[in-house]
């Protein structure tokens, strides 16, 4: 029987975390797609997950578990999970008006409702597999359990982010991750009535997968393309003559914005005399047409989706010409490997509210253009901007852009408007006429030409740069100012305030904390520091390696199997007590987190790829090795065992939260690493003085 | 020594309970307008806050603003929905006034006024404040701001006519945010600029009382009201307004022969509907004549409706052929740069009158307010 759980326990984390990264990016696309949705998100769950593997330790008084019980469970697990996609997309039509971007509170309270049948039966199945399994011998079993779940999890994980996510649409990823939970449960019940049952949820789970497509339709318009990317989901939708291409539901290209490209291409390219190499990271409808009308040798054009830069070629949004090399990478990656110089460097990623697009709005990025850039060459970017007044989050932006640009380009050139363009250039001036200076040239355009005096005056520019604030805070890698303040953007466009949610996590953190016992407080507190640190490391990966979707995958997969050794280890070995042990792995943890923060901070050239690899499985490994230590000091009693699961759970949850939300966007990323540090060692010392 | 029994099992599920609550509240209200924002006038005044020329009072000190059809009932302390006129004391007061936030000039052109003075430049100005809740909102950063919360600059009425006369701008526009919200300025700035010779411009979404707009339409030399939509179910669900006010503005305008134009934002899957097009053409029509410029202007996503694409050109082309199929002569399509909807043709022979490109005016044949090739009259306001 107990082969048979721990089979169940490693098919059911495969199932679930496959399942849970469909919904994540789910939630990406019908809500912001931004970190804070995502830290939300993990939250709900974690802390679900706890509350459900706390119900299970007063459920158990009720009823006794049974194999074909945990059977039924784990069936009806794998059909929530391929329903719920579907039933999202459908209930978040009749909730929310078609088209309109959803505040913080409303994501809250869907998120959470909508993930709390999921995670409560995920947290729920835990320990009763445990109780399950456990016969005579909690303790091993506990980390027997532990192993085959985190054992899961790594395959889970591996699954989706190398095959899944590349080759499936959501619905049909859930439901291949959940066929080797369906097959187990297949070969246990043995009853005809519990075969019915699950030919009736086969049944249920085609129709989800006939349906998954239906759901994604737009009213009034066909869909031309649909591809879930690792990236994004990518549709095209055509109606009554144009094109648009939608990333992640937010409209990014359209067929008839010509007015975008031509300010896109013309503002930077006007201020040069003569351009022959451009870089373009990413672009808009119709600039290949708009950079044609300069004799250009040679045009870079990075996009780091294959996807979506195919869609634009083949749907008619760009015609890229013969001098036009693709380059399918991180464009700062492509920026430190290539040699190449240019006459103009042009950015035109979405808004830099996350820390994915934030790299490209720091001072490191740019130090890094200006190195390409010729003895006269102009650099340009835009983030969304105003009509008739700056909020005063966008005038801190400007000045944070100000600032980091400043110093590092003679001249800077904010255009106000709708869009805000900042044109800077490594030497020389910087023309405010730019139709003129097209007029001279004979380019012909139609926006430039008859709005842009009537738009951007020198009244107008004027008035901003009067409010740009000097000196303002630049935005670093390692400090995102752009971050902090889009934070608080979002809920101000709104019309919210962070303060609510704030207070009630401030509650629901002191009830935890003061509830815990003493072996949960140091895993909640090793939950909490794991997690701040493994996002810390996939921040910090990314800063210095890029977005590749593989390697991220690759570092949250290590992270995983490091729980697994670590675990065997733990509860093998018997050198000294398993109090000492924990202390032991608590002050390794705190150890290596210092240890990588002063080579970010001193020597950042130095850290190689391979090193937060290895740091994310050593901070797996040191996790794991925690949990069997802690399970022998609760006296090995199911009851407290389950407490453990969710102080791990639970410190996790807070730890994501806190990290992502909080510390970094406050402090920057190395000083909220050391509070990481801090907090840990805080909850060592309360370990420790426990019984004083 | 963990054996929970039913009871804490029920307890710790209560102390769920209230997280859950506390948060859902946040998604589920839904109201028929915006709503006033109790206690939440500032302690004092703003030095020049003026005395609301329409309210009414309750009893009690409570007062019940008679500005605009969300006829806000106000305690003392609280704000109206607009956000610009408090109760102190049984007295409504309007903060915005002498206290702009936006100052540009702007041309003509560019508000949209087609058959006003072309090609001339106006001096525009707002405070915060609104009566509507547009999710797509062009100026959410001020017209959903409190007037104490923002950047603005002291501008007394005298002052502003000044400066526009300075500006060399020939009228006084009140624009970005909405107008009505600072009606006492609006008032007294448009009494300011006539007295030198400027005109007035009314940039709105109408929605306002009668009185109120009787004594508006002693200083305003011309309009543009935007009919959001012909539906009053779209009207709540888009901008939280209502659609019958805004047509009693129609009307009004039309009655007191102030020149006006409409204009109509073209919102993909909220009002491309042509049949709801139709009706609403027929009761221009019928209502306020043929002779009114009408603006369909291309949708960008922006602000809480950014997940909609912009409205596809052949739409508006659609729409303004029907509109002038059905003798809306002067229909134009806005935000959609080159496009040959930007010009004015005469009524009477067809012949291209104003050629418009962007904001320049390469081509202008009206003389007279009349066609210069047939004679015919041309409505609008041409010197
Ligand atoms: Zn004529």
């Amino acid at each position: 029987m107990s082969r048979q759980i721990i089979r169940l326990v490693i098919a059911t984390g495969v199932a679930s975390v496959a399942t849970q990264l469909a919904v994540i990016r789910e939630f990406l696309c019908l809500f912001a797609g931004n970190e804070f949705v995502i830290a939300v998100t993990l939250f709900n769950w974690l802390l679900l997950g706890g509350c459900g593997t706390l119900c299970f330790r007063v459920i158990r008084e009720l009823k006794r578990p049974s194999l074909e019980g945990l059977a039924s469970l784990s069936l009806l697990l794998c059909l929530v999970g391929g329903v719920q996609i579907p039933v999202f997309r459908m209930v978040y039509k009749t909730l929310f008006i078609p088209g309109q971007a959803v505040g913080f509170y409303p994501t809250l309270v869907f998120t959470f409702l909508a993930s709390a049948p999921y995670c409560l039966l995920v947290g729920y199945l835990l320990p009763l597999s445990l109780d399950l399994a456990a016969g005579q011998r909690v303790s091993r079993a506990s980390t027997e359990i532990y192993m085959a779940d985190s054992l899961g999890d790594t395959l889970g994980g591996a699954l989706f982010s190398f095959a899944l996510v590349w080759l499936l649409t959501p619905v049909q990823a859930v439901v291949a991750a959940s066929m080797p939970l369906i097959l187990l449960v297949f070969m246990i019940q043995k009853t005809r009535s519990a075969r019915v049952v699950l030919v009736l949820t086969m049944g249920i789970l085609l129709i989800c997968l006939n349906q998954e497509l239906g759901t994604l339709e737009k009213a009034g318009i066909e869909t031309v393309f649909y591809k879930e990317t690792p990236y994004a989901r990518v549709t095209v939708h055509e109606g009554d003559g144009s094109r648009t291409l939608f990333q992640n539901h937010i409209p990014r290209f359209d067929t008839q914005n010509t007015e975008a490209a031509e300010k896109i291409i013309h503002y930077p390219l006007s201020q040069v005399d003569a351009p022959s190499d451009v870089l373009l990271i990413s672009a808009v409808s119709g600039v290949f047409k708009e950079l044609d009308k300069y004799p250009l040798k040679r045009i870079d054009y990075v996009e780091i989706d294959p996807e979506v830069a195919g869609a634009l070629t083949r749907f008619g949004f760009c015609k890229p010409g013969p001098q036009v090399r693709s380059i399918h990478r991180d464009a700062r990656l492509w920026l430190s490997d290539t040699d190449q110089q240019y006459d103009a460097v042009i950015l035109t990623l979405s808004d830099p509210d996350t820390y994915q697009v934030n790299r490209f709005f720091t001072r490191e990025f740019f130090v890094g253009v200006k190195q390409h850039l010729r003895r006269n060459g102009v650099f340009s970017f835009s983030i969304t901007g105003y009509s008739s007044y700056p909020s005063d989050a966008l005038v801190e932006k400007a000045s944070s852009l100000n600032a980091t640009l400043e110093g590092l380009f003679e001249r800077v050139l904010i255009l106000p408007g709708r869009d805000l363009t900042f044109l800077v250039k490594k030497q020389g001036d910087l023309i405010l006429d730019i139709p003129e200076l097209l007029e001279k040239r004979g380019i012909h355009t139609i926006h430039i030409k008859n709005y842009f005096h009537g738009d951007i005056t020198s009244e107008r520019v004027a008035q901003l740069k009067s409010f740009i604030k000097t000196p303002g805070v630049p935005n670093l890698d390692f400090s995102p100012e752009l971050i902090r303040i889009s934070f608080f953007e979002w809920f101000s466009r709104f019309d919210t305030s962070p303060k609510v949610f704030g207070i009630a996590v401030g509650i629901l953190l002191v009830i935890w904390l003061g509830v815990m016992n003493r072996a949960a407080s140091v895993l909640f507190f090793t939950g909490f520091f794991t997690m701040g640190a493994e996002m810390m490391v996939v921040f910090a990966f990314q800063i210095y390696f890029g977005y590749i979707y593989v390697k991220v995958g690759m570092i949250i997969t290590l992270f995983l199997a490091g729980l697994l050794p670590g675990a065997y280890l733990g509860e093998k070995s018997s050198l000294s007590s398993a109090e000492h042990r924990l202390v032991m792995a608590d002050i390794c943890l705190v150890v290596i987190l210092s240890g990588f923060i002063a080579l970010l901070a001193i020597f950042p050239r130095v850290v190689s790829e391979a090193a937060f690899l290895g740091l994310a499985f050593g901070f797996g490994f040191l996790c794991g090795f925690q949990f069997p230590c802690a399970a022998k000091i609760r006296q090995e009693k199911i009851s407290g065992i389950t407490g453990l699961f969710a102080a791990d759970l639970a410190g996790a949850a807070f730890g994501i939260l806190i990290f992502s939300l909080l510390l970094v966007p406050a402090l920057g990323l190395i000083q909220a690493g050391m509070v990481l540090v801090a907090v840990k060692c805080a909850g060592m010392m309360r370990f420790k003085l426990w019984n004083i | 020594m963990e054996h929970i029994t039913r009871r804490q099992f029920l307890l710790k599920q209560a102390m769920l309970v209230p997280v859950c609550l506390g948060v859902t509240g946040f998604a589920g209200k839904v109201s028929a307008g915006p709503e006033p924002f109790r206690g939440e006038a500032p302690a004092t005044l703003w030095k020049w806050s003026k005395q609301a020329l329409f309210f009414k009072p309750l009893g009690q000190k409570r007062v019940m603003c008679q500005l605009c059809p969300n006829a806000c009932v106000l305690s003392p302390g609280d704000r109206s929905a607009c956000r610009s006129r408090v109760n102190m004391d049984g007295v409504l007061y309007s903060l915005t006034y002498g206290n702009p936030c936006a100052v540009h000039v702007d041309p003509v052109e560019k508000k949209p006024l087609y058959h006003f003075k072309p090609g001339s430049r106006v001096f525009s100005i707002a405070t915060t404040g609104c009566n509507f809740r547009c999710l797509n909102c062009q100026n959410w950063e001020i017209s959903q701001a409190r007037p104490e919360d923002v950047r603005f600059y002291e501008m007394f009425p005298s002052m502003v006519a000044q400066k526009a006369d300075e500006s060399g701008s020939v009228s006084v526009a009140y624009t970005y945010s909405e107008a009505i919200t600072y009606f006492e300025y609006m008032m007294d700035c448009s009494a300011e600029a006539k007295a030198k010779g400027l005109s007035n411009l009314l940039i709105s979404n109408g929605f306002i009382r009668r009185e109120p707009l009787d004594d508006l339409c002693r200083l305003i030399d011309a309009a543009n009201i935007n009919l959001k939509s012909f539906s009053e179910d779209i009207y709540q669900k888009l901008n939280q307004g209502r659609l019958r006010p805004v047509l009693e503005t129609f009307m009004t305008l039309n009655r007191k022969n102030i020149h006006f134009e409409i204009t109509n934002l073209v919102i993909p899957g909220y009002t491309d509907d042509i049949e709801m097009f139709k009706i609403m053409c027929g009761w221009i029509l019928d209502t306020l004549g043929d002779t009114h410029p009408f603006h369909v202007l291309r949708f960008f996503p922006h602000y809480r409706l950014n997940r909609i694409r912009p409205t596809p050109v052949r739409t508006l082309e659609r729409f303004r052929d029907t509109a002038r199929h059905m003798g809306l002569n002067y229909t134009y399509i806005g935000n959609v740069p080159g496009h040959e909807g930007n010009h004015t043709y005469c009524h009477g022979c067809g012949k291209p009158l104003i050629r418009r490109e962007g904001y320049q005016i390469p081509e202008f044949h009206i003389k007279n307010d009349s066609c210069v090739f047939c004679q015919t009259r041309i409505p609008g306001i041409w010197e």
